[in-house]
């Protein structure tokens, strides 16, 4: 255990977050830069040196209460790596099971929850009833079965984690429960509602695109690559496989990168200014390398998608524009986690149809055979790496991890800026500009109590600073 | 004694964040008439369930709390309940309360917030002693905090140490 | 044997004068809180949970070490015992670096039952979160020294059923930890016959299983019970206490 060392941060800055946007403008007012600021803390990696391998998927996946099925696949993985060994096939194909079900309940929160309010009532609706609560009134039933369609993710994770609390069921070798028939079945039953909302989800979806069609060009469509694990056969993938970058024109200019290799490719910038740190691809710099991950850049890297009605869907996002634009504007990653929606059910569906997934055979046990491994899956918002290096012992000397949130923290200052620049006038924040910045990182669906590892209930604040550094305006919510 | 829910949510990895989790844990298994929700963060299916009690308790750490504070959390009518945290994917209690009235047409006759000070937010699972030492006193004191049924507020009958704010926002 | 009689709670109870304190109150029913103590291993008054009351004499004793005498008169429940075995729990608590909620034996472990036992309200001291070690040297097991209570049930296992003695004291006060050998890494003590008994008899989640995971290790102690009977009898059967 580390010796008690007293970092003083003051409480409120921790337990409340501080997501600041800073606007800066030019000499002449002009939106000059925008930046997106985490000032928050990263003290999780040095509180597990010194842990043992086996226990870590039990402490990691306790950094996030959204994601912490991924960051349990993601410790596991890594401990697999280190052990060197092949999971039983039944026990990855739970780990899959897994991995959709946190895919399908983060998902339809943001959609469901987060992100229809704009969607529905648009960005200059007042924002008092511009939320959840304002689309009610006549939505009731598309939130209600929003709500549903969380609880069927959380239902499978809930199954598979066994019913008590923290007890991490992933672990390196495998998983430490199979699953009984009658839970599959139950599971099962699910299905035709999990897949009838998502297809009004998609209906409603449509609309939108068409009321929005003028604003939508203007959503922070900055050229970006995009990253996200492909099959061996560049189909969609979320647990295994590698690593593929496309960019805005959606030329793939690195193809089938080890995740394990990660930190040979891409890099960590640190700024002054903000605790996430800024990840880029190392071979174009680091504003060349500004690189998006989540749903939209999965479905921008991957050739198809292995179930019917998520690959027709695709087809459709694809078919929005002639070029490759709609890829790299950050509103489509709405339409981007409805397909990820459709696919994890149907996939979940096939999984749970299998009847390997009911094997006895869960687990391999070995002992440490290299002292450091990588763990990788495609959380919710995108590739998550765990890395681990311990001692011949198994004795945890460092730790390392790279969270989706951080991956897309260059895209989504980009996103403000272009937002910033096209809403933001005349020296001070208009109510509908606030609201479309915010709306623009809500696309990326930011995930920051994880990304900082730390509790967060995030208000948010916007200054509008100009060249000399004062601040002329500022808004929060 | 009515139906009651007690909901405690936060990080039980640091330490006082956890204070919510920990005394709803304490309440409920000490009350065998009371049921428990333990959870990291507050989200929408909460919603779902708050109706089918007469008390809710939403226990809550906070850093603004200088004792443990107890409040009514009332609906908000109209559909014009606060704006959401937008750079979150949490819900707070009042607006787990909306939720349930608004979707579900339910709304437990009693919702009390309960928030507890916190001064140690450092990774681990203990408490502070303060911060444990007024849990525990809460959870003694209980039973009388606890409505009987979905009458009028008894926050003022509680042990000294307890301080009501009724009529936070 | 001479039997003594005696009271005990205010009941009048007998035993051998060979027999402890503790050995008589639980073949008469009467619960006394041990952590050191193990059925089969020495007793050596370590954890001062047993701590009892005899009237007439202001000094408390360890009922695991006492022998009765005949007309004492013993109390095991007061409200001071009480006290001082949450206080003794308090410190024991404070002491080292205790993370149930990560811990492989959570749910499993003898100290976080004995903090329901006394009911433990909160811990009025302050944490003192040592710096201490984590020796996973050994191929099978591993020693966390963050989540040892200093019971010593490891040194006596290994030292009197064992007979190897790889487990010794080293420091002092606060200093004091367990070591294997000459306080050297557990995986090169040379006496260490890899037999695991140390781990199975460790209350808490300091000796465990190397590749158990949070909340996966469940200890049996019962073992111990079959080796010291068949030790003394010939007979590989378990001696059940009388009144357990």
């Amino acid at each position: 255990m580390e010796p008690q060392r007293t970092i003083t941060i003051e409480p409120v800055t921790r337990i409340e977050g501080h997501a600041k946007i800073t606007i800066h403008l030019d000499a002449d007012g002009q939106v000059n830069d925008a930046r997106f600021h985490v000032t928050e803390f990263r003290g999780f990696e040095k509180f597990c040196e010194g842990r043992l391998l086996w226990e870590m998927p039990g402490i990691t996946s306790r950094i996030c209460g959204i994601c912490p099925a991924s960051h349990l696949i993601a410790s596991a993985k890594a401990g697999d790596a280190i052990l060197a060994i092949g999971i039983p096939e039944t026990a990855e194909k739970l780990r899959r099971l897994l991995t959709l079900a946190q895919w399908t309940q983060s998902h339809a929160l943001s959609f469901f929850h987060l992100s229809s309010p704009d969607l529905l009532l648009g960005f200059d609706a007042d924002p008092a009833t511009r939320n959840v609560f304002g689309l009610m009134a006549e939505h009731k039933d598309v939130i209600r079965r929003g709500i549903r369609l969380r609880k069927f993710g959380q239902e499978i994770i809930e199954t598979l984690g066994g019913r008590r609390i923290h007890t991490p069921w992933a672990v390196p070798g495998g998983v430490r429960e199979s699953l009984g028939a009658g839970d599959r079945d139950r599971l099962l039953a699910w299905i035709p509602e999990a897949m009838e909302t998502t297809t009004i989800a998609l209906g409603i979806l449509e609309g939108v695109h068409a009321k929005f069609a003028h604003e939508i060009p203007n959503f922070g469509s900055t050229p970006s690559l995009s990253v996200g694990l492909v099959s061996e056969d560049g189909g969609l993938e979320y647990y295994s496989g590698s690593l593929r970058m496309r960019d805005s024109n959606g030329n793939t200019i690195a193809d089938q990168l080890d995740p394990t290799d990660y930190s040979e490719y891409l890099g960590e910038r640190s700024t002054e200014w903000s605790y996430l740190k800024f990840p880029y691809y190392k071979p174009l710099g680091h504003d060349g390398g500004t690189y998006r991950v989540g749903p939209l850049a999965r479905l921008s890297v991957c050739d198809y998608i292995e179930t019917p009605l998520a690959e027709a869907e695709r087809q459709k996002l694809r078919a929005l524009s002639a070029d490759w634009d709609v890829m790299g504007n950050p509103f489509y990653y709405h339409y981007a986690r409805l397909i990820e929606i459709l696919f994890a059910i149907e996939k979940i569906e096939m999984l749970l149809s299998d009847s390997d997934i009911l094997g006895e055979d869960i687990r391999s046990k070995a002992m440490i055979n290299r002292q450091q491994g990588v763990g990788v899956c495609e959380a919710p918002r995108g590739p998550l790496f765990h890395h681990y290096h311990v001692d011949e012992d198994g004795v945890i000397q460092q730790v390392n991890m790279l969270i989706a949130t951080a991956q897309n923290n260059q895209a989504m200052n980009a996103t403000v800026r272009q937002l910033a620049s096209h809403y933001v006038h005349g020296g001070s924040i208009t109510e509908g500009a606030l609201n479309r910045i915010e709306a623009g990182i809500r696309c990326y669906d930011p995930c920051l109590s994880c990304s900082t590892h730390a509790i967060g209930k995030m208000p948010l604040q916007v200054q509008l600073i100009d060249s000399a550094g004062r601040v002329l305006g500022e808004r929060s919510r | 004694m009515a139906r009651t829910l007690v909901i405690g949510f936060g990080n039980d990895m640091r330490r006082d964040d956890g204070a919510g989790r920990i005394a709803a844990e304490k309440i409920a298994a000490t009350y065998d008439d009371v049921d428990l929700l333990s959870l990291a963060q507050l989200t929408p299916e909460t919603a779902e369930v708050i109706g089918d009690y007469e008390v809710v308790f939403f226990l809550d750490a906070s850093v603004n709390a200088k004792r443990v504070e107890v409040s009514e959390v009332l609906p908000r009518s109209g559909c014009r309940s606060g704006s959401g945290r937008p750079m979150s994917h949490t819900l707070s209690p009042q607006q787990v309360l909306d939720l349930a009235v608004e979707l579900y047409g339910t709304c437990p006759p009693r919702v009390l917030l309960v928030e507890f000070p916190v001064s140690d937010l450092e990774f681990g699972c203990e408490l502070s002693p303060s911060t444990r030492k007024m849990i525990d006193e809460f959870v003694e004191s209980f039973s009388a905090v606890r409505p009987r049924e979905g009458g009028p507020a008894e926050v003022q009958a509680q042990a000294a140490s307890v301080s009501p704010s009724p009529g936070r926002p | 044997m001479p039997i003594l009689t005696f009271a005990m709670n205010g009941h009048q109870v007998s035993g051998h004068d060979d027999e402890t304190l503790l050995q008589i109150a639980r073949q008469h029913g009467i619960h006394i809180p041990t952590l050191c103590h193990l059925d089969g291993l020495s007793d050596i008054g370590a954890c001062r949970l047993c701590l009892v009351e005899i009237e007439g004499q202001d000094k408390l004793v360890a009922a695991c070490v006492t022998k009765p005498q005949e007309g004492m008169s013993v109390h095991t429940d007061t409200e001071r015992l009480q006290r001082y075995r949450r206080t003794i729990v308090e410190l024991l608590a404070s002491e080292g670096n205790h993370q149930c909620a990560v811990c492989v034996v959570n749910e499993h472990c003898q100290l976080q039952d004995l903090a329901y036992a006394v009911e433990l309200q909160y811990v009025r001291f302050p944490y003192l979160y040592p710096k201490r070690t984590l020796d996973a040297t050994h191929k099978d097991f591993v020693m966390d020294r963050n989540r040892c209570v200093l019971c010593s049930r490891c040194i006596r296992v290994c030292h009197e059923v064992e007979g190897a003695h790889t487990w010794d004291t080293a420091g002092r006060s606060f200093h004091c930890t367990i070591m294997a050998d000459m306080d050297q890494p557990w995986g090169t003590a040379a006496s260490c016959t890899s037999c695991g008994k140390c781990v199975w008899v460790c209350p808490t989640g300091a000796l465990f299983e190397k590749g158990q995971t949070v909340a996966e290790m469940e200890k049996h102690r019962d073992f111990l019970k079959y080796i010291v009977t068949a030790r003394r009898t010939g007979e590989w059967i378990a001696e059940e206490e009388e009144g357990e």
